[in-house]
């Protein structure tokens, strides 16, 4: 599969994930690579970005010895994004089992 | 490679990709979070470590996305060195002025001076020690080579560089400094010329890559020391011949694997099989194996071009550097001056940000 297309992929399940509580990076990896073949280096670059762009926020907690962890959570600004993107993914995929089923004449 | 090696290593990885040093700070932060979660939940630290991969592909992913530190002034002061030792020795050599040919290392710390608002330690360290030198014991020249200290310093006074980049930086300050002693004072400047080997020699072991620093130990080690030795005995005729070693080594290094597969492998076996066959004729018809072997080094450019994808000049500059050394060497009688061009090699480095 193509990367870029992957990415693409790979970062509306991390939004769709983060729409239903807050998680760290490594609790959104063990879901998406149940089914996708991701890694950290994956999942962290996008989580990072769409931080960076306001659709995430990050919360720290101390959790005894060590850096605080951080835990990632939707923006209102992310909630917008992740409906046009759910809307657009699912109009894509229509179109394309459309095609697939043999229905493009 | 263990945790806290992976961890150092990525942080050597960002740094070099420019990263401004607040994110790098967040991203060693964010993985050794990661890696430590992977272990909480049971999993053992080399199957992470494994899952993670190579620190410098990590590096390479996450700067598409990172702020960079503004390094054109910091590139002006790391250039400054090669244009001082380019001027001074054309200087010197052709125009005779060794007598003022020195003060061109100025250069080093009126650039650092031009560019620099703070840690100024990098510029006076070396200027005072440069006095001390010249006052104290009459020790203008050679002690001007303290300047070719300064952008190592600079990058370390300001917490920029990283340790693979410091070693780099060092090892070039010395070995530059000990090839000029060597010729000022026993005036052997060939074979120490053989001494620029070590440069690169420095940069595969800071990659901590035990396969790699294997075959650079034979390539820029023992293969230079082989040079230097038939030499020594006068046994001069084939012995360029042994750097082909050197070069196999270099391709080698790149990780070039070849296995007639694909269309890519069969068109690299058939250019190394026309070089070699032009090689033999030439050799055989004119008996001008030296430097006709320099068609050799063809070889690994021609596979970089074949196998890699947006390939840069800097790739290309060992090589080139050689060719032409040892064209100006053998047919102008320039050995003493050719060394020169392996300047291009940081330069271009340095200029692409490699």
């Amino acid at each position: 599969m193509n990367a870029q297309f992957k990415r693409g992929i790979v970062e509306l399940c991390i939004i769709k994930i983060l729409s239903t509580k807050e998680m760290s990076t490594y609790e959104v990896l063990g879901i998406i690579s149940k089914d996708l073949d991701v890694n950290e280096n994956t999942v962290y670059p996008i989580i990072r970005r769409l931080t960076k762009e306001g659709i995430l926020d990050v919360k720290k907690m101390v959790n005894g010895i060590g850096a605080p962890k951080k835990y990632y959570i939707l923006t209102p600004k992310g909630f917008e994004k992740l409906e046009s993107q759910e809307d657009e993914w699912n109009n894509f995929l229509s179109k394309v089992a459309k095609i697939m089923e043999g229905n493009y004449e | 490679m263990n945790k806290k090696d992976f961890i150092s290593n990525l942080e050597d990885q960002l740094k070099v990709s420019s990263i401004v040093s607040s994110n790098v700070k967040e991203i060693v932060e964010d993985y050794k979070i990661m890696i430590d979660d992977a272990l909480e939940n049971g999993e053992e630290e080399q199957t992470v470590l494994n899952r993670l991969g190579r620190p410098s592909d990590i590096a390479r992913t996450l700067s598409r996305h990172e702020s960079k530190e503004k390094r054109s002034k910091s590139k002006f002061v790391a250039l400054s060195p090669f244009i001082a030792t380019i001027i001074f020795f054309v200087l010197g050599m052709y125009f005779d002025l060794w007598s003022i040919s020195w003060m061109a290392f100025l250069l080093i710390p009126i650039a650092g001076l031009v560019t620099s608002h703070k840690h100024n330690l990098s510029i006076l360290l070396p200027t005072i020690i440069f006095f001390i030198l010249g006052f104290g014991y009459d020790l203008w020249h050679p002690g001007w080579l303290i300047f070719l200290s300064v952008p190592t310093l600079s990058d370390l006074f300001e917490g920029n560089s990283s340790i693979a980049k410091t070693i780099e930086g060092l090892s070039f300050f010395l070995i530059i400094t000990a090839y000029m002693l060597i010729g000022f004072y026993y005036n052997i400047w060939h074979p120490t010329w053989v001494l620029f080997f070590l440069i690169p020699l420095f940069g595969v072991i800071n990659e901590r890559n035990s396969e790699k620093t294997m075959i650079a130990l034979v390539a820029y080690l023992i293969i230079p020391l082989i040079y230097v030795y038939l030499e020594y005995i006068n046994y001069s005729n084939y012995n360029y011949l042994i750097f082909i070693f050197t070069i196999l080594g270099s391709i080698n290094l790149k990780n070039i694997s070849i296995t007639l597969e694909s269309k890519k492998d069969r068109m690299m076996v058939g250019y190394i099989s026309i070089i070699t066959i032009l090689y033999i004729i030439f050799g055989l018809t004119y008996s001008i194996w030296h430097p006709t072997w320099l068609i050799f080094l063809t070889i690994p450019m021609f596979a970089m071009i074949t196998f890699e994808k947006n390939i840069q000049f800097v790739a290309f500059t060992p090589f080139i550097s050689v060719i032409i050394f040892f064209i100006w060497g053998h047919y102008f009688d320039g050995y003493h001056m050719a060394w020169l061009v392996f300047l291009l090699i940081p330069m271009a480095g340095i200029l692409s940000d490699q």
